[in-house]
């Protein structure tokens, strides 16, 4: 057995342009200028339109700098992959860094290939192939639950593939543990795309020279047995549990992306253009040059550069889920408290849902105009767009542990932030709030715990300063002066939490705690858009407690409503008289209503031009649903009353 | 290029070599002998002063909180060879071999810690001496037990390992990512040992309960027309029957105070015969007035012990209120009744200890190995105790009816506790410190029921407990390592073809209001 020097990647040698041919340097300026516009589209792409720091926003991959984080990653399958995605992830919090590093993984991707086809042959001609696999995985990464786990996995089984096809002519001994060993780390490290690197290894050892029939077969046996049998061996659940559990662990089959079956053809391209440069080298130097002959061709050579451009400017207008990058802007926004931002969100993308309702809410409140203004904006959901029940809430437990922390809910803030860190794991936004909670409870050992957690993160450590500032403070917490004032909202008597009658806690919070202002407002709200215009007038009189200056507008819409339906001729509530505007207004609205006979239906279209931000119109024509329970006074349960 | 490379880099890894050196190499050691011992009360994290421990556990590591540039701790016993160690660091970290020594060779007697602080001044300073005492009596060396999340609505990843106690090895034996994240819970064996034991599965395809008798692995449904599936279990000591509790759990949760709490609305005992394949039951322990629960055999399986309330509407009788409402006044009472194993005819019941007696809701009876005492919970209300912030452990003398609480309590919750199997130490969880975090603790008890101080399970990073977010569940002392086979459990688990199903006694009576009873926790709507 001769050992043979392996075949080396022109593409990675510099290039020297003295030596070229006119045709060759203008054949290597295109393919330049190819790579340059590609990615310059694509930086614009993910940098502009998707924003790295929105996929994070959607995946909060949890990341510790200790030992303890890292041990489970490094007991299973992909574990590896999976942390180092995580790693990378972390700097998607910075738009920019984090479009750099998806670039990075596309263009690795993409050098990867080249090595891997410079490996079956050393023709350079058939490079462009590789923007396919790119331009494949840019489509997966626009996806924002596309796991990053996957495109490091695509990165690793490249890079192994490259160097099996380079090692094939080795002797056999070696060769074979070796393959064995390559085939299980593999799996191990990346799990599911270690597939490719199976495929790949099977093309070596067909194509291997001086080989015989014997070895190649033994040479196969030892990839099948190791290949399907070790992650046989290291899932006990495997032949019970579907096969995705671990041979598929890491590709992604059930995200919908913009283009079908991507992750498939990513692969199969890959295992296919390989064996096809295989067949295509067999055929002699002679017949390969006259067919690169023909793919170099000047027509050819600029029909691909404009595919490839014509790919990315695709991948620009069609992978890019507006309708989900706009939740989660919501999402993103109402995290940095940019109430401004969420309602200007919304101004552009009015299709929300529930959670963006929810967060519209949220930023009306901030900003002082729920009274005024919550009509102005879509209420397609009505009170779950409030305040979503217990099911629809329990994916986004970390922000209704930040609501209920905002009205001082202390405990429910506690529990929902127990639930997030069970669902979403130990990200530094639940640490943080959790250490909040606990000194503002006075709970000094478990405030300990929390900042140590948040001390071990990678780029929020300083988060942990504040709260290790306290701890250093011998004053017990709860007299610590900033603790002390969060205390002050905190109600001293207890109650019983209904998650399915959420107005129950405000109303049973701004009982107990008068100054309560948000669960004021928000009790008011929720009777608002539960048409319970009743129970919203008997309460009106507790907005003394808090500074008005006027009674909102809404406010004003609804008890003109009252009035009429009581036959009132007092516009006199807790105080503040009713606008002479709003009255004007009301009165058009009727007039309008008797132009068209009191049809509601032939109405419809003025009203809505003219009155669609008002609680009139609201009450007329919106279909957002009612809870069946919100019709009684008083609650079965908890006996408390509204 | 490489020679120029290799000139730039070797000195400056020499330099950092040397920086390193400087800052880790050894603290010297001061001359105890010329230190008088201080006033200073050593404080140590964890708190292992004055406790009695096990002769064969792990090294008691802890952190010296009192402030000092330096540390040396000296151990030493009337026998054996002192142990030194010297550190920049407050974290102490004793080695194995010679921590293992040293407690051999003082069995029964007392083993000393010296401590030395080091100001910033340079002087050393002896803190008070630590004395520990050795027990001759062993632990039984193994720990099962569920880790996982403090749990509310959700779970997500959860595990059931076991821990060498002896070393600081912990094995995995099985978690819940194995089986797309459903919920396991109540490990049990037969009177610490490892051969036979059972849990419940408890969402998704794995649903059922697992018994692992020898080398059979069984999926049983004990669910029947007179029970929905089972909870809270207790291998008889034959290792052939188990009883369990059919309960209606419900959580809800507090704006002030402890989050949560749990409520049971309706449940009873059963007995499942492993080798008959059927639940039978009795009026006695299923009487349609009460609600019984947590059922313990004796350790000669001769007599059931289990706790018992009213049911919840006697709390609220002649009262338009919700019965749920009464979750704070309801208590239950420790009961024992005889039984036959032989005939499996049940005996006289008997209250051993009344709620009323004692002020207390009892609850999760442990009975000792030589049948003298009953461990229990004991908290203000509640069927509970882990949720519950006044739940301590209680003890009661099963001959006399005395009862107290040992001075093994905090103010946090301390629940679920076992007995090893000389009875001569207890584990229990408890969630002192943080008021969250259940972690195991041990303590030494006499035969007359007399307990030691307690102390938590070592770790071999001292400030391990610190940053450490599951909660201990459920811990159980065996005399030997489990031999599970996870892919075993889990065929067996997934086999839904296979799976056994429980008949009925022919003698018991069907009830709707339990066959319609839900199993395991839901949430109640307040």
């Amino acid at each position: 057995m001769i050992w043979q020097k392996p075949v080396q990647a022109g593409t990675f040698y510099p290039i020297d342009w003295s030596r070229m041919s006119d045709k060759k340097k203008i054949h290597q300026l295109g393919f330049w200028l190819t790579i340059a516009i590609f990615y310059a589209l694509l930086f614009f792409h993910f940098g502009v339109r998707i924003n790295p720091a929105l996929i994070f926003r959607n995946q909060e991959p949890v990341f510790f700098t200790t030992l303890r984080f890292f041990h489970p990653f490094a007991g299973y399958a992909g574990g590896l992959s999976e942390y180092a995605a995580a790693f990378l992830s972390q700097f998607f919090i910075f738009r920019w860094i984090g479009t750099f590093v998806l670039i990075a993984l596309i263009g690795g991707t993409q050098a990867l290939t080249v090595y891997l086809f410079s490996s079956v042959t050393e023709h350079k001609s058939f490079r462009y192939a590789s923007f396919v696999p790119a331009v494949l995985l840019a489509v997966m990464l626009s996806h924002y639950d596309f796991p990053l786990a996957t495109a490091v996995g695509f990165l690793v089984t490249l890079n192994f593939s490259g160097h099996i096809l380079r090692m094939k002519n080795w002797p056999f001994i070696p060769l074979v543990p070796i393959l064995a060993g390559m085939t299980a780390f593999a799996y191990y490290l990346i799990a599911g795309p270690y597939l490719i690197f199976v495929a790949i290894s099977a093309l070596a050892i067909w194509s291997a020279r001086d080989k015989s029939i014997l070895q190649k077969g033994i040479m196969s046996a030892v990839l099948i047995v190791v290949g399907f049998g070790f992650p046989w061996l290291l899932n006990p659940a495997l032949g019970v549990m579907p096969l995705d559990t671990s041979y598929l662990r890491w590709i992604p089959r059930s995200i919908p992306f913009a283009w079908p079956v991507v992750s498939e053809m990513l692969i199969g391209f890959i295992i296919l253009w390989s064996v096809g440069l295989f067949i295509l080298s067999q055929l002699g130097k002679s017949r390969i040059s006259s067919f690169a002959r023909i793919w170099t061709a000047w027509p050819l050579v600029l029909v691909r550069a404009l595919a490839v451009i014509g790919l990315a400017i695709l991948i620009l207008t069609t992978t890019l889920n507006e309708t989900a990058k706009s939740r989660l802007t919501i999402r993103q926004y109402a995290r940095q408290r940019n109430w401004d931002g969420v309602l200007e969100e919304i101004r552009q993308h009015p299709n929300v849902d529930a959670i963006s309702s929810f967060h519209m809410h949220r930023a009306m409140y901030h900003t002082g105009r729920l009274g005024d203004d919550m009509f102005r904006y879509p209420q397609n959901f009505g009170i779950d767009g409030l305040i979503p029940l217990k099911e629809d809430v329990l994916f986004y437990a970390t922000e209704a542990a930040n609501f209920w922390f905002e009205m001082a809910h202390f405990n429910e803030a506690e529990h929902w932030a127990h639930e997030a860190l069970t669902q979403q794991g130990a990200n530094p936004w639940i640490l943080r709030r959790l250490a909040e909670i606990n000194a503002i409870k006075g709970n000094r050992s478990m405030l300990q715990s929390w900042t140590t957690l948040l001390d071990q993160t990678l780029l929020q450590r300083k988060w942990a300063d504040p709260f290790k500032a306290q701890l250093a403070d011998p004053t017990p917490l709860k007299d610590q002066p900033a603790i002390k004032q969060a205390r002050a909202q905190w109600i001293d008597s207890d109650f019983l939490i209904h998650l399915n009658l959420p107005e129950m806690d405000f109303v049973s919070l701004y009982r107990r705690n008068p100054e309560n202002h948000m669960a004021y407002e928000y009790l008011m709200a929720y009777y608002l858009l539960a048409r319970q215009v009743g129970w919203f007038v008997n309460e009106i009189e507790a907005m003394r407690n808090f500074p008005y200056s006027r009674l909102p507008m809404h406010w004003e819409e609804a008890l003109l409503i009252y009035m009429v339906e009581t036959k009132s001729t007092d516009p006199v509530f807790a105080g503040f008289p009713i606008s002479v505007e709003s009255i004007q207004r009301f009165n058009d609205y009727q007039q309008i209503l008797t132009k068209y006979g009191g049809n509601r239906k032939s109405a419809h279209e003025e009203l809505r031009r003219k009155y669609g931000g008002t609680y009139w119109y609201y009450l007329m024509y919106s279909k957002s649903n009612i809870r069946m329970d919100t019709g009684e006074g008083v609650d079965a349960f908890t006996g408390a009353t509204r | 290029m490489q020679n120029n490379l290799r000139a730039v880099i070797s000195p400056i890894i020499l330099i950092c070599i040397g920086l390193c050196l400087s800052c880790t190499g050894p603290v010297e050691m001061p001359r105890l002998a010329s230190l008088t011992p201080l006033a200073d009360q050593p404080i140590l994290h964890p708190d292992y002063t004055d406790i009695t421990l096990p002769p064969n556990i792990a090294p008691l590591n802890f952190v010296i909180e009192n402030p000092g540039e330096a540390y040396f701790v000296e151990i030493s016993g009337e026998l054996g060879s002192l142990i030194r160690i010297s550190s920049r660091k407050p974290e102490i970290r004793i080695p194995l071999k010679s921590w293992k020594t040293l407690l051999e060779s003082n069995q029964g007697k007392d083993i000393r810690m010296d401590m030395c602080v080091k100001s910033k001044t340079g002087e050393w300073k002896r803190l008070t001496p630590v004395i520990n005492h050795v027990s001759e009596d062993s632990i039984d060396p193994i720990l099962v037990y569920r880790r996982l999340h403090p749990m509310y609505y959700l779970w997500q990843n959860m595990g059931l390992y076991q821990r060498n106690l002896e070393t600081f090895s912990e094995t995995t034996l099985i978690t819940n990512n194995q089986i797309e994240h459903s919920c396991f819970n109540c490990h049990t064996f037969v009177q610490n040992r490892s051969e036979t034991m059972m849990m419940h599965f408890r969402a998704g395809q794995v649903s059922g309960l697992y018994v692992k008798d020898g080398d059979r692995h069984l999926k049983i449904n004990t669910a029947t027309d007179f029970n929905k599936p089972a909870a809270y279990p207790s291998y008889h000591p034959d290792g052939k029957r188990i009883a369990f509790s059919i309960n209606n759990l419900g959580m809800f949760f507090h704006a002030t105070g402890d989050t949560r709490e749990v409520i049971d609305m309706m449940s009873d005992l059963v007995i499942y015969d492993v080798d008959k394949n059927q639940i039978t039951t009795d009026i006695q322990i299923s009487h349609p007035d009460y609600l019984e629960t947590f059922p313990a055999w004796s350790p000669d399986g001769r007599a059931l012990y289990f706790c018992r309330t009213n049911k919840l509407t006697d709390y609220t009788a002649g009262s338009d209120k919700d019965p749920q409402l009464q979750y704070n006044n309801v208590r239950y009472d420790l009961i024992r009744i005889g039984y036959n194993p032989e005939t499996g005819e049940w005996g006289k019941l008997e209250t051993v200890l009344s709620s009323g007696e004692c002020g207390q809701s009892i609850t999760i009876p442990r009975i000792s190995p030589d049948g003298h005492f009953a461990l229990v919970c004991m908290a203000d209300h509640g069927n509970f105790p882990v949720y519950v912030r006044t739940s301590d452990i209680g003890m009661v003398d099963l001959e006399t009816g005395y009862w107290w609480k040992p001075d093994i309590n905090s103010a946090q919750s301390e629940s679920y506790h076992n007995w090893s199997s000389t009875g001569r130490w207890i584990v229990f969880s408890s969630k002192r410190g943080t008021g969250q975090l259940a972690r195991p603790h041990f303590a030494h008890v006499d035969k007359n029921g007399q307990t030691g101080k307690p102390f938590v399970m070592p770790q071999e990073d001292p400030a391990f407990y610190d940053s450490f977010l599951e909660t201990y569940n459920l811990p159980e002392l065996l005399t030997g390592p489990v031999e599970l086979n996870a892919r075993e459990m889990i065929r067996t688990m997934y086999d839904n073809e296979h799976i056994v199903q429980a008949t009925l006694d022919s003698a018991v009576t069907h009830r709707n209001d339990l066959a319609e009873a839900r199993t395991g926790w839901y949430i109640l709507p307040y």
